[in-house]
């Protein structure tokens, strides 16, 4: 409990740092909100005028994406550090962390707080709006939420790991910038639609490699669509764990890796 | 038990060769020679409690890389490092609860934030109560008088006043052992000998241990009993200033002045002085002598047949060429 309060307190100090800057702040903050928006209403525009995409409407499509951007923002909320890795390794501010008698991965995580407030407030307000929609039309019942729940959490699991596993890359190879943008941002984007859409190799990507497909697709296709058994919901918590539990075996071998910057 | 203890310390880091020849940019991006740089090359020395060691070497002899392999940050090739029989590797947060470090160039302070704040967050990691914590401020401010400024964010701070800041976050939670990487670079006069006159209490008054790299010689020569010099990763001494200094044997100089001009004898060459002329002015001479070889009367029973003495000046060899002469 120490450990979380400790936490609670270097996230509140980051956004009182922050908002020093009150000018950058609102900016941000604003901005923030306006790509999420459009990003959003460029996927209804494209769904509106074919209606559906090989049988999925645009409220279960709109469901994919309310629980990927859900997570992301969740995920973003806790540990925007680990996503921004590459400042750590090239000015060496992992010195610094590593003096905190803390886990360093805990030290990372709390050393950055991103406000996504508003952009989380979207996100979930496209899911509900998206849930509500298909509990109209009888597609789902009461157990959409908890479903829904495990889904999103257990995604930001998954993000959260890959984002630890990209990071640790960095201890080998510093600049990890341009390999997030490729594990997190492509993959993002493409879990965005129903990946039957996709060749089977894009498929088998993004369920082996960057296993973004198990934390809105595979829980959909029970949780929305009914194609696939109950055992859908089960299988994203438990590929969150191993994908946890992998990345941060990588982590401890990279942080031995850890060459410092000079002074 | 000691308080540091280094065994067979090495360091290695691979560095990229920059390619030559033709499209050598087109091939780097897919083969990259590296060349094997060992930083730090089986380093073996022990620190006892309550000691002020002065660790000093050019830039790039290693001195960084020690210090980081001693608080955790690295992981070394070979060898082991213990903190107070800990290993600052696998046992990374204990030894951080029993060390306290400050890196001259960076800050551990929270840089948008009110000063006292640092302290705060600091005390929270690591577990002070607050009754701990206000006595611990206390004895801070009395040596640092943090006070004055500590409700500025660190960022509008003075260089001098960032210095005592970083100096009482790493004490806060009262270690035992202090690293000082540079504390004083940038710092003016003042400031420096602030910060000094600080350090000094800070090990006499509540004997703490304190290990300082430094490029500034007065740090060394003010503060430290001991002193270390690394040079290329290897220790090449470990030992008291005054042993430094005779092992070098610089010599002293002696400037004498004559009331008239100097007449030197015209067979000088051939003769076998005890001293070698370093200067010669029409009215002055310099001269070096190994004062552990040869005492100043003996060169001035010399100097004085040379015309009427006026003055005599002696100057001590500087700690700085001491040094120099090391390196």
């Amino acid at each position: 409990m120490n450990g979380l309060r400790i936490a609670c307190m270097l996230y509140a100090a980051n956004v009182r740092a922050r908002m020093q800057y009150r000018f950058n702040f609102l900016l941000f903050t604003l901005f923030a909100s306006v790509v999420t928006v459009a990003e959003f209403m460029t996927l209804a525009v494209v769904l509106h005028l074919f209606g559906s995409i090989q049988g999925w409407s645009i409220w279960e499509i709109g469901y994919l994406y309310g629980v990927l951007m859900t997570a992301k923002y969740v995920y973003r909320a806790f540990a925007s550090g680990v996503n921004n890795f590459e400042p750590y390794l090239v000015n060496g501010l992992l010195d610094q962390l590593l003096l905190r008698p803390m886990p360093l991965l805990m030290a990372v995580i709390t050393s950055r707080t991103r406000m996504v407030g508003g952009e989380l407030l979207q996100s979930l307000a496209v899911l509900i709006l998206c849930i509500v929609r298909l509990w109209r039309d009888g597609r789902v019942d009461g157990w959409i939420v908890p479903e829904t729940a495990l889904a999103v959490l257990s995604g930001a699991v998954i993000m959260f790991s890959v984002g630890v596993a990209t990071a640790a890359a960095g201890f080998w190879i510093t600049r990890v910038d341009d390999l997030s943008v490729f594990t997190d941002n492509a993959a993002t984007t493409a879990c965005q639609y129903p990946l039957s859409l996709y060749p089977d190799w894009l498929r088998t990507f993004l369920f082996a490699v960057v296993p973004y497909g198990f934390i809105n697709y595979v829980p959909a296709m029970y949780a929305v669509r009914g194609a696939w058994g109950i055992w859908a919901i089960g299988v994203t918590p438990a590929v969150a764990a191993a994908a946890l539990a992998a990345s941060l075996a990588l982590w401890r071998r990279g942080v031995a890796k850890y060459q410092s910057a000079g002074t | 038990m000691k308080m540091v203890e280094a065994d067979g310390l090495e360091k290695s880091f691979l560095v990229p060769v920059p390619a030559k020849g033709r499209f050598r940019n087109l091939r780097g991006l897919f083969v990259r020679p590296a060349r094997k740089v060992q930083a730090v090359k089986s380093l073996h020395f022990s620190i006892e409690r309550g000691e002020f060691v002065g660790y000093i070497g050019p830039n790039g002899a290693g001195k960084s890389t020690t210090i980081k392999m001693l608080c955790g940050i690295l992981h070394p090739t070979r060898g082991t490092v213990r903190v107070d029989g800990l290993s600052p590797q696998k046992q990374r947060q204990q030894v951080m609860r029993k060390i306290g470090v400050v890196f001259g160039q960076r800050t551990q302070l929270w840089w948008d934030l009110p000063l006292k704040d640092s302290f705060d967050i600091l005390a929270a990691m690591y577990r002070l109560d607050r009754t701990h914590k206000r006595r611990q401020l206390d004895r801070l401010d009395e040596v640092l008088k943090l006070r004055e400024f500590w409700d500025m964010p660190v960022r509008k701070l003075s260089l001098g006043q960032r210095m005592r800041g970083d100096l009482a976050a790493a004490l806060l939670h009262d270690p035992e052992l202090l690293v000082l990487d540079e504390p004083t670079i940038g710092l003016d006069v003042v400031a420096k000998r602030q910060i000094r006159d600080h350090l000094k209490e800070l090990n006499g008054r509540f004997g703490k241990t304190v290990l300082l790299t430094t490029h500034d010689m007065d740090d060394i020569e003010q503060l430290c009993r001991r002193v270390m010099v690394i040079n290329r990763g290897e220790l090449l001494f470990d030992g008291s200033i005054d042993r430094l200094r005779e092992r070098i044997g610089l010599p002293t100089v002696i400037r004498v002045s004559y009331r008239s001009e100097v007449r030197l004898p015209d067979d000088l060459p051939a003769r076998r002085l005890p001293f070698e002329l370093i200067e010669r002015g029409p009215r002055e001479v310099a001269v070096g002598c190994n004062r552990s070889e040869t005492s100043a009367m003996d060169v001035l029973r010399v100097v004085g047949e040379w015309g009427e003495v006026d003055d005599v000046r002696m100057e001590e060899p500087a700690f700085e060429d001491v040094v120099h002469r090391v390196y």
